[in-house]
């Protein structure tokens, strides 16, 4: 689908990359901020139940916040 | 009546067997029994080791954040996994759907890199259902000690949800297994009625309802032992 209407090598198209990049980048940015309180929420959780697993548990939270970061880069870099 | 209790000679062979000892607020020394000595549910079973269950008996190297240094934890219980089945299917479904869609609206006009975001966002947002689920799960938990029972609730990875009641002030005990699979599997809900400032306390879906329940009177009347014997602190 193209909405009846060839974009290819026109402003149009451009513009319509930039919004969606920009969409992409404000998107990319909250999922960061989110990851975050995820860490933040993990200690909570961690203080509030102490059990042995809490490293494998802490490395789940940076593992997400370590992706969100790849991610949120490659909307800003790689787009 | 005397004024120490003294438990039979027994020699402790884990750390739920040795009797506490306890200052009361005249300074006598009183003692309490272990959980095996009065609890028929508790002595059939062994502690527990593995972190990952729904039922945990007197779960070794566990704490919570507000126990007392005499306070000792005699069950701990999380939803049975089986409630999870909702969201492993929407998460098995999340994983298999950008495999099977193919070419779609936005495929079509977006350059490659844009799509390859796309799946990236996705793959990631699924993985953030999973992991949200799993902390849900593994961090809300129902505590048993000696002295309370406890309700932690993790509504969303945001909102936490703490309500605790001593148990003597327990008033009601009733159970509830209803539907197929929580009769075969054996889960369901423990409704706690108190006389406390939270009038209801519910253990949702955990496993082994009746059994909880018959735990909880036995802790009901040993609390009630425990004030007729002047071993209460």
């Amino acid at each position: 689908m193209n909405f009846g209407f060839d974009l290819a090598g026109t402003g149009a198209q451009t513009a319509i990359l930039m919004l969606v990049k920009l969409l992409f980048i404000i998107g990319g940015a909250l999922y960061f901020a989110f990851a975050f309180v995820v860490i933040r929420q993990i200690s909570v959780m961690k203080r509030t139940l102490i059990t042995p697993l809490e490293l494998e548990i802490s490395f789940l939270g940076w593992l997400h916040l370590s992706l969100t970061t790849g991610l949120f880069l490659y909307f800003v870099f790689g787009l | 009546m005397p004024d120490i209790f003294t438990s039979p000679a027994k020699t402790p062979a884990s750390p739920h067997k040795t009797p506490t000892t306890k200052l009361t607020h005249i300074g006598k020394v009183k003692k309490s029994r272990s959980v095996d000595e009065y609890s028929a549910v508790m002595r059939k079973e062994r502690p527990t080791r593995s972190h990952w269950r729904s039922y945990m008996p007197k779960p070794e190297r566990t704490s919570f954040d507000t126990q007392t240094s005499d306070e000792q934890i005699i069950l701990l219980l999380r939803p049975h996994p089986i409630t999870l089945l909702k969201q492993v299917v929407i998460i098995t479904v999340a994983v298999v759907l950008p495999l099977l869609s193919g070419s779609s609206f936005f495929t079509s006009f977006l350059p490659g890199s844009y799509i390859l975001g796309l799946n990236l966002g996705w793959y990631l947002l699924t993985f953030s259902y999973a992991l949200a689920t799993f902390l849900i799960w593994f961090y809300s938990v129902f505590i048993i000690t000696d002295e309370r029972v406890i309700d932690v609730d993790f509504v969303s990875l945001l909102f936490k949800d703490v309500s605790s009641a001593k148990i003597d002030v327990i008033q009601d005990i009733s159970s509830k297994t209803g539907g197929f699979l929580a009769s075969v599997l054996d889960y369901g809900t423990v409704y706690i009625q108190t006389a406390g400032e939270q009038r209801e306390i519910q253990f949702e879906n955990i496993p082994h309802p009746a059994r909880v329940a018959a735990l909880l009177n036995e802790l009901l009347l040993e609390e009630e032992r425990e004030k007729a014997e002047g071993r209460v602190q």
